[in-house]
């Protein structure tokens, strides 16, 4: 199975661009109105745990928040390979960088070229390791923030934007053709604000197999994934 | 050029309207540009909120959680007379230390009461504060009157239970607006809704009542020590700020609690010698007779100085935290001086909300109660009583951290 | 004397003369700018024409010709204690706004500071901040303790009552001082203006532009205007559409932003 967790991926900016890979055979929105606030690691957290985390994890401690695989749905697969999933296996260096430029062009210290470099180093990095681990275990799990953090400072820049919702789409395109099951899935959305972007609870799924389903909960994801660890057990 | 100054402080009881009607305000003055309110319009759209005043606040707003306005804020906004900077105040009886940081800078308070839900405890309870601290200028908004059908029946009930609350206080003729902060009735705008008011909006009744702080240059003189400076010339000047009345060269003057008399030679400010002192000023004298006095001293005439006190009464509210028992030593800090005090007896714990005596002679006072208590000067003093000299009637207590409550002297003896 | 400014000034001078009696070694700071010009100026009022401490600016070598030139001017005519401070270990080591703004400011700037307040052991710094600047100013005291990393801990701040500015026994590196912090930007300009107070040429306006804040030469960008004397200025701040605020839609966007972050944890 291939999950691509892609941070503030969010529904409207798919068909708003038309990314047809990312769309799949079916797509929506997911339900987030369990939750206060749309916050990334608590999301993150509830998708693989399929309980509503967010009175569990404090904003002061919540990046460096960490699941157990037996807490997640990790467990039900014989082998995985997780790339930089928050709460899991988060690249604490790559994103303590990013939030301290984020915070630094609001101090008007760094410029928004430097964050945005930053930011797609990382990313290079991530879909590189993503690549080479593909196909090698039962669930591979990749996670990409380029749509949030570019979305936070340039959300209303529609070029930029565009790139960056191109550059997941091909992402989706390269896992098409491998006959895994293919997730997709985001935390959250994102709304404008003047040039900038705030996480909005227009959440956003896909998968390459028909699940019928309408507004799922993102804390509903548990379950499906695990039916899907046991299938692939029974077929190997 | 420049417009008059007054800082206001909203407070009332949670939902009652606080942050409605300054956002009212601030939209009604121009103070806040309209692209800003497209923006939040839109988002509130998006979101499937109604647009509401208060959300004006929400997006200057730091950390409003919970719809709890949690710390001070000032946002000035324009009248045709004044230059109003706003306290906007949390309604939590948690941030009490917030509150009051706030409220200590303010000219005058507005409070605000619904129409609807009527007198509830904080509405009381920041009265009651507001009192304790010594603001003078009052007005009280009468809100949500569009939600009781504008009828002056609803209006006459609410005002009469609370003038007899204020009037408690000490606070008469209160200026009292129907207004609908949500509406805008009798905010900016005369309202059609409400015929039978007769008086002035709230912006033309702040206008029309307040005044900015007003100098005490009448009052018998006062003014504090803050350090002794060694001019260029070897010569030692007394730096000074009046608190109250008129310092002029030649009069004979006296530092207390020393005691210490002199002749005021010089008083000197930048570039020049001054002809008089004001309140607010800060000065250096010289002053014959004297060489030296110490930090926290009080200057005034000889026919009316503050006298030494040996113990005093005094109403304290206290920050989170804290704790005062009988006995305990503290240290004290009004204008200048700081000084060791006992506490001889707590006389009484106050419930801020029902405003009545919780306790009499309770050993301690805990985090955010109010009191009142016995203090014994360890050393010389001269502190006043707020009613005489609220610039040297106020007082906190030090804290390693800082201050850890705040007083007004209500009785002294010597 | 015009009486509000008149008020403004009072207050502010008795705060620098707290700060003056209740701390061991001040200083104040003063990037030649107006807001810190100003404080200088109400530093010199505050103690007969003379100021008794430290004036620090901080050298990054890649400031304006026009701020050099205007602060040797200034420190000369004023009679001020000057120090000038640069991170020249960090300047040696080829630091420059190319290695990354955000680099380059904690170095040259944060940096530079931190090093100085240790080797001469000041205790409390004056600075020209204004509550009206940006949305998180609004929640800044007149005294602001400080702990060695400068972290300022808004949440939990002491109390401050009346005028009773307290120095605390324990728990500070240092305290920041805000003498002007209850000032507008129009109000600052209209005391520039009546004390006619020097004014960096930077904020006047040429070919159309000027500066509104005064930063380094590769970091700072000039607004459209035409506003070639203080008269200009006064004038356009007060006409544009937000009277205290003038101009700065942009900033609070990007406080608004900056709220949403935090909220989030971001920050
Ligand atoms: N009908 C009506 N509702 C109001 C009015 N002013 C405020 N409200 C509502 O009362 C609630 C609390 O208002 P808010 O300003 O947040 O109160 P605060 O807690 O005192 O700051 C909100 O739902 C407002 O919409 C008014 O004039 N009329
Ligand atoms: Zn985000």
């Amino acid at each position: 199975m291939i999950i691509l967790a892609f941070d503030a991926l969010d529904l409207h900016q798919v068909q708003k661009f038309n990314c047809k890979n990312l769309m799949q055979k079916e797509h929506g929105q997911t339900d987030l109105s369990d939750f206060n606030q749309a916050r990334t690691v608590v999301l993150w957290a509830s998708f693989l745990t399929g309980k509503n985390m967010e009175a569990k994890i404090p904003i002061k401690t919540q990046w460096t928040f960490q699941l157990s695989p037996e807490q997640t749905f990790l467990k039900s697969f014989k082998t995985y390979k997780t790339i930089d999933v928050p709460a899991f296996s988060y690249k604490q260096k790559n994103h303590e960088e990013e939030r301290k430029l984020l915070k630094a062009y609001f101090e008007e210290k760094a410029t928004i070229e430097e964050c945005d470099a930053a930011v797609w180093r990382n990313h290079e990095e991530n879909k590189k390791e993503f690549f080479s681990h593909l196909g090698k275990s039962d669930l591979i799990m990749g996670y990409f923030d380029l749509a949030d953090f570019i979305g936070h400072l340039s959300f209303g820049i529609t070029e930029k934007m565009a790139k960056v919702y191109h550059e997941l789409d091909k992402i989706a395109e390269q896992v098409k053709n491998t006959g895994d099951f293919v997730l997709i899935i985001s935390d959250h959305g994102m709304k404008a604000l003047g040039r900038f972007g705030d996480h909005s609870k227009n959440g956003f799924y896909s998968s390459n197999h028909k699940l019928g389903l309408n507004l799922p909960k993102i804390t509903g994801f548990y379950d499906l994934v695990r039916r899907i660890a046991e299938n692939e057990h029974a077929t190997n | 050029m420049s417009m008059p100054r007054i800082n206001l402080v909203v407070v009332g009881h949670k939902d009652h309207g606080k942050s409605t009607l300054i956002g009212r305000l601030l939209y009604d003055s121009k103070a806040i540009l309209e692209q800003k309110l497209d923006e939040i319009k839109a988002e509130l759209k998006e979101t499937g909120k109604k647009f509401e005043f208060a959300f004006l606040l929400d997006s200057l707003e730091e950390e409003r959680k919970g719809g709890l306005t949690i710390d001070i804020m000032h946002t000035p906004f324009k009248s045709k007379k004044y230059l109003y900077t706003i306290i906007d105040c949390p309604g939590h009886k948690e941030f009490i230390k917030k509150m009051l940081t706030g409220a200590s800078q303010a000219d005058a308070a507005v409070l605000v009461v619904s129409a609807k839900e009527g007198i509830e405890d904080q509405t009381r309870q920041h009265a009651f504060l507001i009192k304790t601290l010594g603001i003078k200028q009052l007005v009280v908004a009468i809100n949500k009157m569009d939600a009781v059908a504008y009828e002056e029946s609803q209006y006459q009930k609410t005002c009469n239970e609370l003038r007899q609350i204020l009037q408690s206080l000490g606070y008469e003729n209160v200026p009292m607006i129907p207004v609908s902060a949500i509406k805008g009735d009798n905010v900016y705008r005369k309202s059609e809704e409400t015929k039978w008011y007769k008086d002035s909006t709230l912006i033309g009744t702040l206008d029309e009542n307040m005044v900015p702080h007003t100098s005490q240059s009448n009052k018998p003189l006062r003014a504090v020590v803050q350090d002794i400076y060694l001019q260029e010339d070897n010569v030692k000047t007394i730096a000074c700020k009046i608190e109250t009345g008129t310092l002029l060269p030649g009069k004979n003057v006296v530092f207390n609690p020393s005691g210490k008399k002199g002749l005021v030679k010089k008083i000197l400010i930048f570039n020049s010698i001054a002809e008089k002192a004001k309140p607010g000023d800060s000065v250096d004298l010289i002053i014959n007779g004297i060489d030296t006095v110490e930090r926290g001293e009080v200057l005034s005439y000889p026919e009316n100085q503050p006298q030494n006190i040996r113990k005093f009464t005094a109403e304290i509210i206290l920050f989170s935290d804290t704790q005062i028992k009988n006995g305990d030593e503290i240290t004290i800090r009004y204008g200048t001086a700081e000084k060791k005090c006992k506490v001889h007896r707590i006389l009484s714990e106050i419930d801020s909300v029902n405003l009545t005596i919780s306790a009499k002679l309770p050993k301690a006072l805990e985090n955010n109660s109010v009191g009142e208590v016995e203090l014994l000067a360890l050393e010389p003093l001269c502190i006043e009583r707020h009613a005489d000299f609220p610039e040297l009637g106020r007082f906190i207590i030090e804290g390693k951290k800082g201050a850890v409550a705040a007083g007004i002297v209500l009785a002294t003896s010597e | 004397m015009n009486k509000p400014l008149e008020e403004l000034e009072k207050k502010s001078i008795a705060i620098i003369r707290e700060a003056k009696a209740q701390f061991k070694n001040p200083a104040v700071m003063w990037s030649t700018g107006k807001d810190s010009t100003a404080a200088v100026w109400l530093c010199k009022k505050a103690f007969l024409g003379k100021v008794p401490f430290p004036v620090i600016h901080i050298d990054t070598s890649y400031k304006f010709p026009e701020i050099y030139e205007f602060r040797d001017k200034i420190a000369e005519e004023w009679n001020l204690n000057l120090i000038v401070t640069k991170n020249e270990n960090a300047l040696k080591k080829g630091m420059s706004p190319k290695k990354g703004r955000l680099n380059c400011c904690t170095k040259l700037k944060t940096e530079a500071l931190k090093n100085l307040i240790e080797e001469r052991k000041f205790d409390a710094l004056i600075l020209a901040i204004r509550r009206d600047e940006h949305g998180i100013r609004a929640k800044e005291r007149f005294y602001s303790p400080r702990d060695e990393d400068f972290h300022w801990n808004y949440a939990d701040q002491p109390a401050e009552l009346w005028d009773l500015y307290v120095r605390p026994s324990e728990d500070f590196s240092h305290m920041r001082v805000h003498p002007i912090l209850h000032w507008t930007e129009f109000e600052v300009w209209q005391y520039m203006k009546q004390e006619k107070l020097p004014v960096n040429p930077l904020y006047f306006a040429k070919d159309n532009k000027r500066y509104r804040s005064l930063g380094c030469m590769p970091c700072t960008v000039p607004i459209p205007s035409n506003a070639a004397t203080i008269d200009e200025i006064v004038e356009e701040i007060r006409t544009s559409k937000t009277p205290e605020r003038a101009g700065r839609a942009q900033d609070k966007e990007k406080a608004y932003m900056m709220q949403k972050l935090r909220a989030l944890g971001y920050m």
